[in-house]
């Protein structure tokens, strides 16, 4: 299966980077954040979103893929996290939680971080998460 | 976005060199930068609109640092005082072109510009050099003798971009 920013994703390959070990999701459950009010800013990566939020010489392939959580009480508990190093982080990440199962037609993921929950999906070309995801609580 | 009040300005953004994303989800939130010459400086994310995301720029040190990321202090601490009593805040486009450079005191940054008095370090910091329990030494060594001294510091295994070499 091609991923769906395959090019970007090969380009940084060819600099030296190195995808890490990639899983099946199997319908796994999962949590992320998205805007309430903008549906086409959800679940863009973010070097793909407008404006991309990079700084020079920040470029990963992390850029191209998208952060989910296992855990909903865990995912807003690392909102919060952010909310109190940064105030505005809502203008940048979202400001709800949504919930959806991840399949194997969706993508591929890295492993779940034990204590945080957080890994993340390198989508496949087919993949439209906000077909799948549905709000599950509001943030702010 | 928010309105700022300082001195439009220019600042060198090419002379610094990326040494670590200290607070990174869904890209940099937070990033540790150097001069050549040794001097310490943060890029902190603030706020982002349809055009530009917002960062300010704070020239910091690094015991500083190391203390925000060991939990010793919080990142409001951190930004709110940086080593030259000011701060740069600027837009940067999707090319990473910088705009709207603005120089300010801290006293002038829209309070939620400033992290949470409780913001304590919740990353994974990827550079050891911050995490590890490490002594810092002020040298002065001759500008000529900066390769040799870089050589030998190198050979020890500590890191020279650490080092300011004055």
């Amino acid at each position: 299966m091609t991923y769906k920013y395959q090019s970007y994703i090969d380009a940084l390959l060819l600099e030296g980077c190195a995808m890490p070990e990639l899983y099946m999701p199997d319908g796994k459950e999962s949590y992320r954040f998205i805007f309430l009010n903008d549906e086409t800013r959800n679940h863009l990566p973010v070097c793909i979103m407008n404006p991309k939020r990079q700084l020079p010489g920040s470029q990963k392939l992390a850029g191209y893929s998208l952060s989910c959580f296992a855990d909903g009480d865990k995912a807003e508990e690392k909102y919060r996290t952010l909310q109190r190093s940064f105030k505005l982080i809502s203008t940048a990440i979202g400001d709800g939680l949504a919930k959806g199962n991840l399949c194997n037609e969706d993508g591929a993921i890295t492993k779940e971080n034990e204590q945080t929950s957080h890994f993340e999906l390198f989508e496949y070309t087919t993949c439209n998460l906000n077909k799948t995801f549905t709000l599950e609580k509001k943030l702010i | 976005m928010k309105q700022i009040h300082g001195i439009e300005t220019m600042f060198d953004f090419n002379k610094l060199q990326k040494c670590s994303d200290l607070i990174w989800f869904d890209g940099p939130l937070l990033s540790h930068y150097m001069t050549e010459s040794g001097d310490h400086y943060l890029y902190y994310w603030v706020e982002s609109d349809e055009e530009y995301n917002r960062w300010m720029l704070v020239r910091t040190n690094i015991i500083a640092i190391k203390d925000y990321v060991q939990r010793r202090t919080t990142l409001r601490k951190l930004i709110s005082a940086p080593e030259d009593g000011i701060v740069w805040v600027a837009d940067v486009d999707d090319n990473l072109n910088f705009h709207h450079t603005t120089m300010l005191s801290i006293a002038a940054l829209p309070e939620d510009y400033l992290p949470e008095e409780n913001s304590y370090y919740d990353g994974e910091c990827e550079d050891e050099f911050l995490t590890a329990d490490t002594q810092s030494y002020s040298l002065f060594v001759p500008t000529k003798d900066k390769p040799l001294f870089s050589s030998i510091i190198e050979r020890m295994g500590w890191k020279v971009g650490r080092v300011a070499v004055l």
